[in-house]
């Protein structure tokens, strides 16, 4: 009799008692511990593909980045169809602006976890270098993105404001490293992103093969640094760095023709990318594609949204005899006949393509804008003439010089680079009002709506960032 | 062996008789009123003497009784004691009632049962019998109405679909609020178990199989679950054989399930008249806008009604039978049961087969043996999600436009542009050519063994499974534009969930004199494993060819999530002359979901109990037949939190150039742990005039505290947040039960009433440290479920422009998210209930329930849609056609329509179009509805018994009869927590069916 009560009673204990810790020893599965997760080269490595994932964001390089500059500018407006897509854009409505905060945070979160580990884990240095280069690469561009957002440009700040962005350069491994730490200054954030990409150019290799452009290459970082540099107006710095750019390019990155100019953005690579971004099916699940491609958003075409269209203003500076303005196809927005681009044709299938996000041309027009601000004149109308011939257009004539010049090479960037998310940035980075479409006001640069509001939220819990002007 | 011991009884009864030669012989059978089976095991007594048998196998009865007697006592556990007063007759025919509200019955407790008499918790039972027959799906669903305190929405009107029970209230924020459910002792998983529809876990137990439910609604009573216990416990108990003739029950019923309500949206010349001017308007040349909306002076322009292309009368068949019996020593429960219902929308169905056997055996006087073991197949098609989404049925028929065929002159459906709108999808073909098919395989079991070691100590062990296997299908071919361009794709996702749960208990009572003791120690341990695998297939060679092999890989994925769960527990009940009761649990209990530095905790509760009419002083009392006086204190836990939630953990990350990435997922804390919940709770069991009158009242509050919530951790570290125990909640009510004979006349009317209500109060008592409210949605001081969003003040006569109330109460066109945003109303009712009625004369019986809710509030999105003056392309209700402003000085609630561009109020951001959100879409959701009724009729047992059958009842069953409410959505029955917006309105069901008994 007691012997069975014994008997149950060890058995109860057996069933629940044995160790607390062990009855509860459960692993997850699709996630893994944090401290088991960087153990090797390739759990580092992995982390690289979720940089570039992060860059693929709709709300970044996949569309917001490359349309809204355009309507918040007067490249683009919207359709009747758009559904609420940029609509206070158009208007530059206070906070309808670019919002990359709480997107890129993350994505530099996971550079600083590859740049503090890669050294650690063993591997052979090219790859070791090959990795980190493209971490400060990412983590360059993506400083960059938001500090153009967030803050004024260097030499061009509003009633002296010169906050930039939070820099963040250790990974948040525990809650304590999730510290309040206070914007650095558009300044010291330039120069964050300048160490950052000379560091990159030194590590990384050139691009190998055509799909060497999908990762980050010295090129690249060369063609990001002269952009970097245009908007601090270092000219000579930005020239020797896209000589750099286009001397390490990759060999089948030419200029487009005037014959394929067209097809390049239907090829994989487009032909003059010096980086571009990588699409698969995976990343467009069929709903996605409708309601966020840049193809769906852009063009008209069957189940596609095409909620903006190009001005009047933009087709308007095209010159007679552009083999790029042929690249616009019209329709009927409501019964009103209106134009769009064919710059993303959907070519790898439903709805998607890859972005060209540094493309050759862009490298030679900042080389033309350095050297015409030096006064290299003859250099520059080179650069341009060279651009423009390939485009069906003449030769820049020698008259053309000085600030003529300049504004010849400005409408050459409008009419080669329009959604491609640089005609808002290239008004505000030399400190000019915003131009509009007809009907709708120019907006001062000294206008506080230039910048983006931080997320409120992180304002009002952090006590050590100040909020932009206005907001 | 049945037949020594008669006849043994027999002889003793001869003994007895031929000693006392004054006595007189009454013979009998005693049956139970409710199905007519012969009750074994009745005591039945002389009143004020000694002489008393029990019935025998087959409910007959034979004593020798003194002949001065009058009056015979029959006794029988969980019915009504019954004094029949003897006459000439020396034969009765007794029919006990068994009535579920009785206080002497006895009731599922955890890991036990208990007399109803001796109870000091606060806990609602809705019998099987309550709920029988009726094509419900899933039990949860009878909890509607009939348990006072519990709130039972429906997610959607699927058939088989998502249900949410909350039991007193919601306790917390982002933790789960769903009770634990308890099915013969295993605890198992609640909610969804597809991706391709609505359905409910639950739905695997068929409801006929169910002998009652039993809701544990305050802390104390609901202890012993520990960590697992803030929500509610609710104890499901499946149908055991009793001892005696096999007892067979044959039903089988079949009806119609139809749709309730609609919106009343244009047709295609009311669509043109109200498109073409707003187009003119905008700039558009005339003719181009006839030739893109129509003509509006043609009265006979085509028009296509698409909500009645994509709803129908649904079908319902269901059939249920079942065997039971047993002798001394094995009983069984034995039952299958087929249910095939058509939804209101077209090609949506559920089906579902059940079979069940429970059996017990007894080895021996020490030993016994338990064991139910069930089997679910179901299959939900769910063509149609719930929600904004083209293929909803509630949702997209109601925003196409009406002047747009469904079909081609050809016979093809109009597709792709020819549908004129933004995403060319034409419904009624997603509805035939897609398949959204759920299949699940379920079985909940369970296997136990008791020892008795002594008389008073008794030792179990018990374990069971809870095992689904789903298996998701969601075809979309090429036939569907939006799907062609990569040629139609197949997914398949198969999920396991295995739950396993053991347990061992030990039970001890015994009597010490007028002092009563019982204890119950035990241990537990569960254990979840979901695992899922799933694929994508595409670039199938045709439409017809949909089965993965056929086409081009397109993506994997795979899942899985798990926890343990291990406790001690222990109760002690003491009680004195079965007056005063006093009781306390503890439990100990973990759960791998906690973090490390917290992962144990101790739960427990304290019960006190006076029943009053067990003192002498009411002994005598003619209007107090019962009266008990309780109160309750205790201490438990929510551990609905994520399986993974304490630890830091890298997950995927993403994918580039065709490899997968890993990023930081979320940050660890060590700390986090469960959600602690304290109710009081003090109540009152009264029964009035012999029980006639019975009831309870009930007063509680209960503070969840430790609420699970997120801190906003500095962004620009990369992570959002970070979960800790922090918040705290407030629920408080007060619930009446009232149970009424009306009427039972010899002539054979009764009449019974079954009333509850409740009434409760939420209140957010603290948030995060520092901080009155989490985004909009949460503020300190109010309920957890409140809408926030602007004041609507109508339309400005004077210009027909739409205006609301800013911050300060004025009047804006202009508004500002931060300061013109309020709390504007709950989805909490202020009071719900039910009401029961059960007329029966004779052989015929009408038992009818309304259910009802009072003081919620809706969001009904649907309209910031349909109701928006033609801000967007959607086809409109009709009246934003004819009581649009058009005149200067024109009063109406729908403002002047405009082309959405240009357009004034759509220049300068999205705050304030002709569709946002305000309280102009908020409605008051009360209402009341006649759940359901059910008109039956026995057939006499002379006609049952001619074709050799026990008894032969026809039932007529109507579910969601009537309902009253002003609401203008499409079902005021809205989950909780979420907008109207597509949701799958409830159906109204007749059925009608035939019963048979052998």
């Amino acid at each position: 009799m007691y012997k069975k009560i014994l008997a149950v009673s060890v058995l109860s204990l057996v069933l629940a008692g044995t160790s607390c810790k062990d009855a509860l020893d459960v692993q997850p599965k699709q996630s893994i511990d944090a401290s088991t997760a960087l153990v090797d080269f390739t759990s580092v490595n992995a982390i690289s593909i979720s940089l570039y994932s992060r860059a693929q964001s709709f709300s970044y390089l996949g569309q917001r980045m490359l349309i809204a500059p355009e309507v918040l500018a007067d490249n683009y407006t919207i359709t009747a169809n758009s559904g609420g897509r940029y609509v206070g854009e158009r208007v530059n409505a206070p906070g309808s602006h670019l919002d990359l905060w709480n997107i890129l945070y993350p994505a530099i979160n996971e550079a600083n976890f590859i740049i503090k580990n890669v050294d650690r884990v063993t591997a052979a240095q090219a790859d070791k270098d090959a990795l980190k280069g493209q971490a400060l690469f990412m983590r360059a561009m993506f400083n960059y993105d938001m500090v153009r957002i967030y803050g004024y440009e260097p030499g061009f700040a509003v009633n002296g404001f010169e906050e930039g962005i939070v820099l963040r350069t250790e990974p948040t491994d525990d809650v304590s490293k999730a510290d309040f730490k206070p914007r650095s200054s558009v300044s010291a954030v330039y120069t964050a992103i300048e160490t950052d990409l000379k560091q990159a150019t030194a590590l990384l290799p050139n691009a190998v093969g055509s799909a060497g452009v999908f990762r980050a290459s010295k090129g690249a970082a060369f063609a990001l640094l002269a952009r970097v540099y245009l908007n601090q107006s270092k000219w000579a710095d930005a020239e020797q760095a896209a000589s750099d750019a286009i001397t390490n390019k990759q060999s089948a990155t030419t200029l487009a023709t005037a014959a394929n100019y067209i097809a390049s953005f239907a090829s994989v690579p487009n032909r003059e990318s010096m980086f571009e971004i990588d699409y698969r099916t995976e990343q467009f699940s069929t709903v996605d594609g409708i309601n966020n491609s840049m193809n769906s958003l852009t063009q008209k075409t069957v189940g596609g949204i095409f909620a903006v269209r190009a001005t009047t203003e933009l087709l308007n500076s095209f010159e007679v005899g552009d083999v790029r303005r042929t690249a616009f196809e019209t329709t009927l927005d409501n019964g009103v006949p209106v134009f769009y681009s064919l710059k993303f044709p959907a070519h790898k299938g439903n709805f998607f393509n890859n972005i060209p996000v540094i493309r050759l041309s862009e490298v030679y027009l900042i080389r033309a804008e350095a050297r015409a601000r030096q006064n290299k004149t003859a250099l520059a109308q080179a650069d341009i003439t060279l651009l423009r011939t390939n485009r069906g257009l003449a030769a820049v004539p020698a008259t053309t010089t000085g600030t003529d010049l300049v504004d010849l090479i400005s409408n050459e960037r409008r009419v080669e680079l329009h959604l491609e998310g640089h005609r808002f940035f290239d008004f505000k980075r030399r400190g000019l009002n915003i131009p509009k479409p007809a009907g709708i006001p120019t907006l001062s640069y000294s206008d506080f709506k230039v910048l983006a509001p931080l997320p409120q939220a992180q304002v009002n819990l952090n006590p050590l960032i100040k909020q932009n002007p206005g907001y | 062996m049945k037949r020594k011991l008669l006849a043994f009884l027999l002889l003793c009864l001869l003994a007895i008789s031929s000693a006392m030669a004054q006595n007189k012989t009454i013979t009998g059978k005693v049956i139970g009123a409710d199905d007519g089976l012969p009750l074994p095991g009745v005591s039945v007594r002389v009143k004020g003497g000694t002489a008393g048998t029990t019935s025998g196998a087959d409910g007959t009865f034979s004593l020798s009784v003194p002949s001065d007697a009058k009056v015979l006592v029959f006794t029988y556990i969980s019915y009504v004691a019954q004094e029949i007063s003897l006459g000439a007759s020396t034969n009765l025919n007794v029919r006990l009632v068994s009535d579920s509200q009785m206080i002497a019955e006895v009731v599922v407790t955890g890991y036990g049962v208990a007399q109803k008499r001796d109870l000091g918790s606060a806990s609602a039972r809705v019998t099987g019998k309550q709920f029988e027959n009726l094509p419900l799906q899933s039990f949860d669903r009878a909890l509607q109405g009939r348990a006072a305190g519990v709130q039972v929405t429906s997610q959607s009107g699927q058939p088989g679909g998502a249900i949410n029970v909350r039991v007193r209230g919601v306790g917390s924020i982002n933790a789960g609020n769903e009770p634990l459910y308890i099915v013969d002792g295993i605890q198992v998983k609640t909610g969804g178990i597809s991706g391709q529809a609505s359905t409910n876990t639950l739905a695997s137990i068929n409801p006929n199989d169910i002998e009652s439910l039993e809701v544990l609604k305050d802390a104390a009573s609901a202890s012993i679950y520990g960590a697992a216990a803030a929500n509610g416990v609710v104890l499901i108990t499946t149908k055991k054989g009793k001892s005696g003739a096999t007892v067979t029950n044959f039903s089988a019923q079949q009806g119609v399930m139809q749709n309730i309500a609609r919106y009343d949206v244009m047709n295609a010349q009311q669509y043109a008249q109200f498109k073409v001017p707003g187009a003119v308007n905008a700039g558009v040349s005339q003719s181009a806008a006839v030739a893109f909306f129509g003509d509006p002076a043609n009265a006979s322009a085509p028009s296509t009604n698409w909500f009645d292309a994509i709803v129908r009368e649904g079908k319902s068949r269901i059939y249920d039978l079942s065997f039971s019996g047993g002798d001394a020593k094995t009983s069984f429960f034995i039952s299958g049961s087929y249910t095939d219902q058509d939804a209101q929308a077209i090609q949506a169905f559920f089906k579902r087969g059940t079979v069940r056997a429970n059996l017990g055996h007894k080895v021996n006087d020490k030993l016994s043996i338990n064991s139910n073991i069930s089997m679910t197949a179901s299959r939900v098609f769910g063509s149609i999600a719930d929600g904004a989404f083209v293929n909803s049925p509630f949702y997209y028929p109601f925003t196409l436009r009406p002047d747009v065929p469904i079909y081609q002159p050809d016979g093809s459906y109009t597709q792709g542009a020819a549908l004129k709108a933004g995403f060319a999808y034409n419904i009624v073909q997603g509805a035939y050519d897609e398949v959204r098919v759920g299949n699940a395989l379920q079985t909940v079991s369970n296997f136990s063994a008791t020892y008795k070691v002594t008389p008073s100590l008794s030792i179990t062990g018990f374990a069971g499974i809870d095992f689904v296997d789903t298996r998701d299908d969601n075809q979309r071919p090429a036939t569907i534009p939006a799907f062609a361009g990569n040629g139609g794709t197949s997914s398949v996702v198969n999920t396991r969930n295995l739950d396993f749960n053991s347990n061992v208990t030990a039970n001890w009572n015994k009597s010490f004199g007028s002092h009563n003791w019982g204890a119950l120690f035990g241990g537990e341990l569960k254990e979840q494993n979901v695992e899922s695998a799933s694929a994508t297939g595409s670039g199938f060679p045709n439409p017809f060819f949909r089965s993965l092999q056929n086409g081009t890989p397109l993506t994997i994925a795979g899942f899985f999530t798990g926890y343990k769960k291990a406790g001690l527990f222990s109760k002690v009940n003491y009680d004195y002359k079965e007056k005063y009761y006093v009781s306390g649990t503890l439990r100990y209990d973990g759960s791998s979901r906690f973090g490390l530095e917290k992962q144990y905790g101790l739960f427990g509760g304290v019960t006190g109990t006076w029943r009053i009419s067990g003192e002498d002083f009411l002994a005598d009392n003619k209007t107090i037949s019962d009266l008990k006086l309780r109160a309750s204190y205790g201490l438990v836990g929510n551990d609905q939190i994520a399986d993974f939630a304490s630890r830091a953990l890298f997950g995927a990350g993403g994918a580039y150039l065709g490899a997968n990435g890993i990023r930081p997922s979320q940050l660890g804390n060590a700390n986090l742990s469960w959600e602690q919940a304290a109710t009081t709770n003090v109540g009152i069991d009264y029964g009035l005039f012999g029980n006639r009158i019975t009831g309870s009242i009930d007063v509680y509050r209960r503070v969840n505290s430790n609420l699970l919530l997120s801190r906003p951790l500095v962004s620009d570290s990369g992570f959002g947040s970070i979960s800790e125990n922090i918040g705290k909640v407030q629920n408080e009510g007060i619930e009446f039960g009232l149970n009424t004979t009306n009427l039972d006349t010899k002539s054979g009317i009764r009449w019974n009433t079954d009333f509850n209500i409740s009434f409760q109060r939420n209140k957010i008592l603290e948030l995060l440290p520092g901080t009155q409210r989490i985004g909009d949605s949460f503020f300190v001081g109010q309920p957890i479920d409140v809408i926030f969003t602007y004041g609507w003040a109508g339309v400005n006569p004077a210009d027909g422009r739409p205006m609301w109330y800013d911050g300060k109460g004025n009047y804006t066109y202009n508004l500002i998210g931060a300061t013109d945003q309020k709390v504007q109303g709950t989805r909490y009712p202020k009071f719900f209930g039910g009401l029961n009625n059960t007329v029966s004369y004779k052989n015929l019986s009408l038992d009818f329930l309304f259910q009802y809710q009072y003081g919620n509030k809706s969001f009904v999105s649907i309209f910031q849609t349909i109701w928006n003056s033609g801000f967007s392309d959607d086809n409109q209700i009709v009246s934003q056609l004819t009581e649009q402003w058009t005149t200067p000085g024109q009063i109406t609630a729908v403002p002047r329509v405009l082309r959405q561009l240009p357009h004034p109020n759509n220049a300068g951001g999205l705050s304030n179009q002709l569709n946002t959100g305000s309280t102009r879409y908020l409605y008051d959701a009360s209402y009341i509805r006649l759940k359901n009724a059910t008109l039956s009729y026995t057939l006499p047992s002379k006609i049952a018994s001619k074709v050799k059958l026990r008894n032969i009842r026809v039932f007529a069953t109507g579910i969601n009869v009537l309902t009253f409410t002003k609401y203008p959505g499409l079902d005021p029955e809205v989950p909780i927590g979420l907008n109207e917006i597509g949701n799958n309105p409830q159906a109204r069901t007749y059925t009608g069916g035939l019963q048979i008994g052998l």
